[in-house]
């Protein structure tokens, strides 16, 4: 397989970096794997959209500003995580647009759209019998587009599925509500904390119903509130971020 | 804890009842979502409403002229209100001339956003809400929950109940067939002695001087023909320019709203009746205040289908009452803040950001955008609590640098890991309530890396 | 002056972002599921209406055959006897009325009606039964068709009728009869004329 060579910056989100190391360690190996460059700028913290999604946009322009730097110097930006990317693409519009920005806003991708759309791969040569359902996280599926949004009457399509589909022994869960928010939507997770779990209840009821063994999806935050759930409540569901999936076996 | 926050805790105390609220509402949406199908070029649709929406806004002066011009032509007279209180006291002033009694109402969220019936009932005036739902919260001294559903929060027994007390139907009687004869009965009796009749408006055509009413109980025509006048109230916002775009609205606004492929009755009122009398009044109250603007402006598109509520997990979880105005869901929480920040500063709060209201609606409002302008603008006023904001600030800086964002990560995983459960779940720890923490690994991301990656390549 | 104060607040505001012309749109397609009648036919009974088909030479008998008291207000002589100054009382006692309508929409089963058509507006509204007699000629597919069949210029009360009244205030449960007529019945007229087949 011959494929095109980047030199990647990688992006492991605050949460991912404090809580699931896991993940940025299967994300790195899954892109050495597949002959890229993989550099971690080790200054890096946060793309700020705790602050933002909170209201308090202005105290992360120093966040936005210390992510620009690290990143400035790729041929792309790959991260574990929808909701970050999608929030330096998208919300990075209130610091000056200087070429590093815009640079940084245009190159940054998150892994599954990586894959799909750069690397242009989607057969990984994996073997997962396992019984996965998928949870769209809303700002890759609506933000970044990462399947088409069950709202919208347009061709139905999902880079997630196109990922997983081709994994020997996968058997992929249809789900009663197929894109529903799990409830955790940042701090909204602690400010409405009762609705925040009930949401991610439902998700999980409907992963349950219809025989899931494990959650995945493109951004940890979603399965870090539904994992929460599972434990308090000591379901035998697990979660695993769609990176470990993917990495699971060498190629 | 934010507003929003205590009332829904309040509706999901009762589960079963929070899940009929939700299924019954999905039902709803995936109605929608089949009719929204079934015409080609749905998207393009969507695109070209909120365009002929935008280009209305655009010239909406120019629009709302040419409408009262053409009104007057048509012998009808038009007022116009500048807030609240005009509106209420040129209703008033409407009725004391025609010495009406008797006064019906057909929906209109804008007579609700104004606290008509509330005003009228000081002066001695009852109004008769004749859409079956808003009658039963009008019983029940309530407010509506959902602006096209109004009565979704009430099981039957519980409409049963009211009717029994007000109307006499049989103790315990729930059948909703049942029930609506008998609202039938009763409110063909108000219709057939209006002097007045009050609707809201649906769309209000500027080159015609058409107003549109769309109704599926056929409440609005009921009143209107019975009763001498007709008093028609619109927000600026309902203008469309030309009849042509009727065509349009006309294919999204029930498929979306309801999932009907269009409502019973679509009437367009141009004259008043024979030995009649026709009004339409113009209220402002405050949305010229967001025309032109760049980031709100937008909201002023939005025709009331009410998908955006059927559609929003948070709404279909916290009833519409959670939201404390009077039009609630996501495009209640853009709206409200700009009728009063203060008042309704937790609103743009209240959402996951999910973004599913913008794909369904049918003017391509983007709300969960708004949302999140809201959220910044209202902590850049200090509106929002001081803890919050100086807990922000004190994250922004942690978040900026390297050093410190380490240590509060180290610091993270200790808390996690050595704190005993007692004191990690104390109440003051909102994740905690039905979640438990992440279980801390032994080193970050980082710290793996810098130990082993880089010396591996080396 | 309310009127220039809103009209001035309106201006001193106005956008000055680029707007995009509702006019850039092509024409929206048209899906056509078999022949219009028969989508027409589909969503007027999903609208929860009845319909009939009928020559137009059965349809008097059938007409006094099934609604013996029924008011035909296509009847000059009827539309007499009930002017606008009608009282409501005697318009309230009416069971079956019928109207002719003038097109159909097939997306949705909407049939257009205007007041020329009515001595009272009321009439299609408070009889508890409706018929509306159609030409099965006379369908349009979409709504945005549908617009350009009339100029609403020229009338002064018109409307779209897609079903018998309906509720769903309750629980969602859906009834039919709410306030206006409880039961719609449409008749689509074909003309009766041997030689309109495709082979010819």
């Amino acid at each position: 397989m011959e494929m095109k060579k980047f030199k990647i910056g990688l992006f492991i989100p605050c949460y991912i970096d404090t809580f699931y190391p896991q993940v940025g360690v299967a994300t790195l190996e899954l892109l050495e794997k597949l002959g890229q460059e993989i550099i971690y700028p080790p200054e890096q913290t946060c793309c700020g959209q705790p602050l933002a999604n909170s209201g308090s946009e202005s105290e992360a322009k120093a966040t936005y500003l210390n992510f620009v730097k690290n990143f400035q110097d790729f041929d792309y930006i790959v991260c574990p995580s929808g909701s970050c990317v999608y929030h330096v693409r998208h919300h990075y519009d209130i610091i000056e647009q200087t070429t590093a920005v815009k640079k940084v806003r245009e190159t940054i991708f998150e892994l599954c759209e990586f894959l799909t759309d750069i690397l242009q791969v989607d057969d990984l040569k994996i073997r997962f019998p396992h019984k996965v359902g998928i949870h769209q996280s809303c700002h890759g599926l609506r933000g970044l587009k990462l399947s088409a949004a069950s709202e919208l009457m347009i061709q139905p399509y999902s880079k997630i599925h196109r990922l997983l589909e081709k994994a020997e022994g996968i058997e992929i869960i249809e789900l009663d509500r197929k894109d529903e928010c799990c409830g955790f939507g940042g701090t909204f997770s602690i400010f409405e904390p009762d609705v925040s779990v009930k949401m991610g209840k439902d998700r999980i009821s409907d992963h349950e119903r219809n025989g899931t063994e494990i959650i995945t999806a493109a951004d940890m935050s979603c399965l870090m509130h539904m994992e929460g759930i599972l434990r308090r409540q000591k379901k035998n569901i697990q979660v695993k971020h769609i990176a470990e999936i993917l990495n699971c076996n060498a190629l | 804890m934010m507003q929003h926050a205590r009332k829904a805790k309040q509706f999901l105390a009762d589960e079963p009842r929070t899940d009929w609220h939700n299924q019954t509402l999905w039902i709803v949406r995936q109605k929608r979502d089949a009719l929204a199908a079934s015409v080609p070029g749905w998207e393009t649709l969507r695109e070209k409403a909120s365009a002929i929406k935008e280009d209305a806004l655009s010239h909406l002066d120019t629009y709302l002229e040419q409408f009262e011009t053409e009104a007057l032509k048509n012998g009808v007279t038009v007022f116009w209100a500048s807030d609240a209180d005009e509106f209420n006291r040129i209703i008033l002033a409407i009725i004391r001339k025609h010495r009406a009694k008797n006064i019906v109402k057909s929906k209109s969220m804008l007579t609700e956003e104004c606290g008509l019936n509330h005003f009228l009932q000081k002066e001695g005036i009852e109004v008769v809400d004749t859409d079956l739902g808003e009658r039963i919260i009008q019983f029940r001294k309530e407010i509506p929950s959902h602006i096209v559903l109004p009565a979704i929060h009430l099981k039957k027994e519980e409409i049963g109940e009211t009717f029994h007390e007000k109307l006499g139907t049989e103790k315990g009687a729930s059948d909703p067939t049942y029930l609506t004869r008998a609202a039938r009965k009763h409110l063909r009796e108000k219709f057939l002695a209006a002097d007045i009749a009050l609707t809201g408006v649906n769309f209000a055509v500027a080159e015609t001087g058409t107003v549109v009413v769309c109704t599926n109980e056929g409440n609005a025509d009921m009143g209107v023909h019975a009763a001498p006048v007709q008093v028609h109230c619109m927000g600026i916002e309902k203008i469309v320019p030309r009849q042509e775009d009727l065509g349009v609205f006309t294919r999204l606004l029930a498929r979306n709203a309801t999932g009907q492929a269009i409502t019973t009755y679509t009437s367009h009122y141009r004259k008043p009746k024979q030995g009649g009398a026709m009004y339409v009044v113009i209220v402002d109250n405050g949305r010229s205040e967001y025309i032109g603007n760049p980031q709100y402006m937008n909201s002023l598109k939005c025709i009331r289908c009410g998908g955006c509520m059927n559609t929003c997990p948070v709404y279909r979880r916290t009833g519409g009452h959670s939201y404390g105005y009077v039009i609630p869901g996501p495009i209640g929480s853009i709206l409200a803040p700009q009728r009063n920040k203060q008042k309704y500063k937790d609103l743009p709060f209240a959402s996951s950001l999910c973004g599913s209201c913008d794909n369904v609606c049918p003017v391509k409002i983007n709300i969960h955008e708004q949302l999140y302008r809201w959220r910044q603008e209202l902590t850049e006023n200090k509106q929002t609590p001081f803890v919050k904001r100086f807990a922000m600030k004190a994250l922004g800086f942690v978040l900026s640098g390297n050093k410190l964002y380490n240590m509060a990560g180290s610091l993270a995983r200790k808390a996690v890991r050595y704190l005993p459960d007692k004191l990690l779940y104390l109440p003051v720890n909102a994740w905690g309530r039905g979640r438990e923490l992440p279980v801390p690994p032994k080193q970050s991301f980082k710290q793996w890396y810098l130990k082993n990656h880089k010396d591996i390549k080396s | 002056m309310t009127k220039v104060d809103i009209l001035q607040s309106i201006r001193k505001r106005r956008p000055v972002f680029p707007i995009l012309s509702p006019d850039n749109f092509e024409p929206l397609p048209v899906a056509l599921p078999g022949s219009l009648i028969e989508w027409f036919k589909k969503s007027l009974k999903t609208a929860g209406a009845e319909i009939i088909e009928l020559k137009n030479t059965e349809l008097d008998s059938h007409i006094a055959a099934a609604w013996p008291t029924i008011l035909d207000f296509t009847q000059p002589k009827i539309r007499a006897e009930y002017p606008a100054s009608a009282p409501l009382d005697k318009l309230n006692k009416i069971e079956h009325a019928l109207f002719a309508g003038n097109f159909g929409v097939a997306e949705n089963g909407a049939i257009w009606i205007e007041d020329k058509d009515l001595p009272h507006r009321i009439l299609p509204f408070i009889t508890q039964h409706l018929i509306l007699k159609l030409d099965a000629g006379k369908i349009v597919a979409t709504m945005q068709e549908a617009y350009q069949q009339f100029k609403l210029n020229d009338i002064e009360f018109g409307v779209f009728i897609s079903g018998p009244s309906k509720t769903a205030d309750i629980e969602q449960s859906l009834v039919y009869g709410a306030h206006g007529a409880k039961e719609l019945t449409v008749i689509l007229v074909t003309l009766n004329q041997k030689n309109i087949t495709h082979n010819d």
